[in-house]
C-alpha cells in the first residue's frame, strides 16, 4: 500500500491502515527506521515506503494504543498435566482471572 | 478488534464471578473515545462506526452499568445509539454493518440484541413509535432458513452454527422462536445442532469441519434456546472444554495443544456455564 511521503503510516491490531486524521490526538507513537523493519506493503518495494511525519527520521509509525488489550494469542498453550484422567480436570479460576488481567498489563508496559 | 477484545475479557471475568477485575474507569474512558458523533461506535478510536462494536459498546456498558456514565458524558446518548442502529436497517429487513453497506445475519442479531439492552425496542415501548421494522427483520431471518433446520448468513446461504445463533437470538430476542419453529422446527434444528458433537465431545461449526471451542457457546446456546441443550453429551463436552484451557498461565484455546487467547477463554466459559459447570454464572443464551 502506498503512502505521499508527508503521510504517517499507523499499524492497528488488525493492520488496518488508518489516515492521520481519523488517529486519536496525542496517541503515542514509535518509529522504526525501513533499515531495521523487514515489512513491506503489498507491491511496494521497501524503499519506497514511509516516512512518519510525527517523527522525522524515515520509517513506519506504530499506534501504540493498539497494543490495547492483546487480542495476540498465547503465551500459553492448552495442555493436559501428564497422567491426568479426564475426570480429574478441573477448571483454574483464578488463573483464568490473572490471565485476562495481563492482557490490560500489555497496555501499561508497552505505553510507559 | 478492541471494543470486542475488551467485552470477551469483561464476559468471562463476569462468569468466573471477577466482575471488577479490570478497571471499570479506564474501559469507559476507552468506550467514550470510539463514539461517532452519529450514535455509533468504532471498534477503536479513529475506527469506523461499525453496528458490531457498537452492540458490543452496549454489551460493555450493561454489564459495567455505564449507562448513567453515558447519559451524563453525552445527554441522549442512548437514543443516539438507537437511532445510529435503526438508520442501518435496509429496505428488506435486514441491517447493515456500516455505511458502506455489507449486510449479515451477525449485524441484524447485533442490532436487536442492543436496542434490547438500551429497553428500546417496540415492544418494550408499545405507546412510542417503533425505531425499526422488526417484522420485516424477523421475516429476513426466516427466509434464511434452510431445509437442515439451520440458518446461513443470507438466504440461500449454508447452514453454519454461528448463523444459527444470530437467527435464533435475533427470533428469540424479538418474540417469535417458538410460534415460529414449533416443536418439529425445533426437532429438526436440534438435530442438526446436536450432529456438530464429534467423538471428541467438542463441536463443530458445520459438516467435515474441525471442532473449536466457541461452538461450545454457538451451537450449545442454540440448543439452549430451543430446549434441546439435553441433545448432546455435556460431560463429554465439559472434558473436550476442559482440555482447551492452559492450567499454568490460564486461559483457553479453540482446540487442544493451541495457543490461547481471549476470544476462545470467553467462548469456552459461556459453553461451561450452559451446561451448568460448578461455581460459574449463569449466562443468558440468548
Amino acid at each position: 500500500m502506498r503512502s505521499s511521503a508527508d503521510e504517517c503510516i499507523w499499524l492497528t491490531d488488525s493492520q488496518t491502515i488508518l489516515k492521520p486524521e481519523k488517529l486519536p490526538s496525542g496517541a503515542p507513537v514509535l518509529t522504526i527506521p525501513v533499515a531495521l523493519t523487514s515489512y513491506t506493503w503489498p507491491g511496494v518495494a521497501s524503499e519506497t515506503a514511509h516516512r512518519s511525519s510525527t517523527s522525522g527520521p524515515p520509517g513506519v509509525a506504530i499506534n501504540l494504543n493498539s497494543l490495547f488489550m492483546s487480542l495476540a494469542a498465547g503465551p500459553g498453550r492448552a495442555q493436559v498435566a501428564h497422567g491426568q484422567l479426564p475426570e480429574e480436570l478441573k477448571l483454574v479460576v483464578e488463573k483464568h482471572v490473572a490471565y485476562i488481567q495481563s492482557l490490560d498489563a500489555v497496555r501499561t508496559a508497552a505505553t510507559v | 478488534m478492541r471494543i470486542s477484545g475488551i467485552y470477551w475479557a469483561l464476559n468471562a471475568l463476569h462468569l468466573l464471578g471477577h466482575p471488577d477485575a479490570l478497571p471499570r474507569d479506564g474501559m469507559l474512558d476507552f468506550v467514550f473515545d470510539c463514539l461517532h458523533d452519529d450514535g455509533g461506535f468504532g471498534a477503536a478510536p479513529g475506527h469506523d462506526a461499525h453496528i458490531l462494536s457498537t452492540n458490543y459498546t452496549v454489551q460493555i456498558l450493561t454489564l459495567i452499568d455505564g449507562f448513567d456514565e453515558l447519559e451524563r458524558r453525552v445527554p441522549g446518548c442512548k437514543m443516539k445509539i438507537a437511532g445510529y442502529i435503526a438508520s442501518r436497517q435496509q429496505a428488506n429487513g435486514t441491517f447493515a454493518g456500516d455505511e458502506w453497506g455489507e449486510t449479515d445475519t451477525r449485524f441484524l442479531y447485533g442490532a436487536l440484541n442492543a436496542l434490547s439492552l438500551l429497553n428500546l425496542l417496540p415492544h418494550q415501548r408499545p405507546s412510542e413509535p417503533p425505531l425499526i421494522d422488526v417484522p420485516a427483520a424477523t421475516a429476513y431471518v426466516k427466509a434464511c432458513q434452510n431445509f437442515d433446520g439451520g440458518f446461513g448468513v443470507s438466504p440461500g446461504a449454508e447452514s453454519h452454527s454461528g448463523q444459527v445463533f444470530t437467527c435464533v437470538g435475533a427470533l428469540c430476542i424479538a418474540g417469535e422462536l417458538d410460534a415460529y419453529l414449533g416443536e418439529e422446527g425445533k426437532d429438526r434444528l436440534g438435530a442438526w445442532l446436536s450432529e456438530r458433537q464429534l467423538a471428541s465431545g467438542g463441536l463443530n461449526g458445520r459438516p467435515e469441519k474441525l471442532v473449536d471451542v466457541c461452538y461450545s457457546w454457538w451451537v450449545v446456546s442454540s440448543m439452549a434456546m430451543i430446549g434441546r441443550l439435553h441433545w448432546i453429551d455435556r460431560r463429554k463436552l465439559t472434558q473436550f472444554i476442559l482440555h482447551c484451557q492452559d492450567p499454568e498461565q490460564g486461559g483457553f484455546a479453540d482446540r487442544p495443544e493451541d495457543m490461547v487467547d481471549v476470544f476462545h477463554t470467553n467462548f469456552a466459559l459461556t459453553g461451561l456455564s450452559l451446561v451448568g459447570y460448578p461455581g460459574l454464572l449463569e449466562v443468558d443464551p440468548a
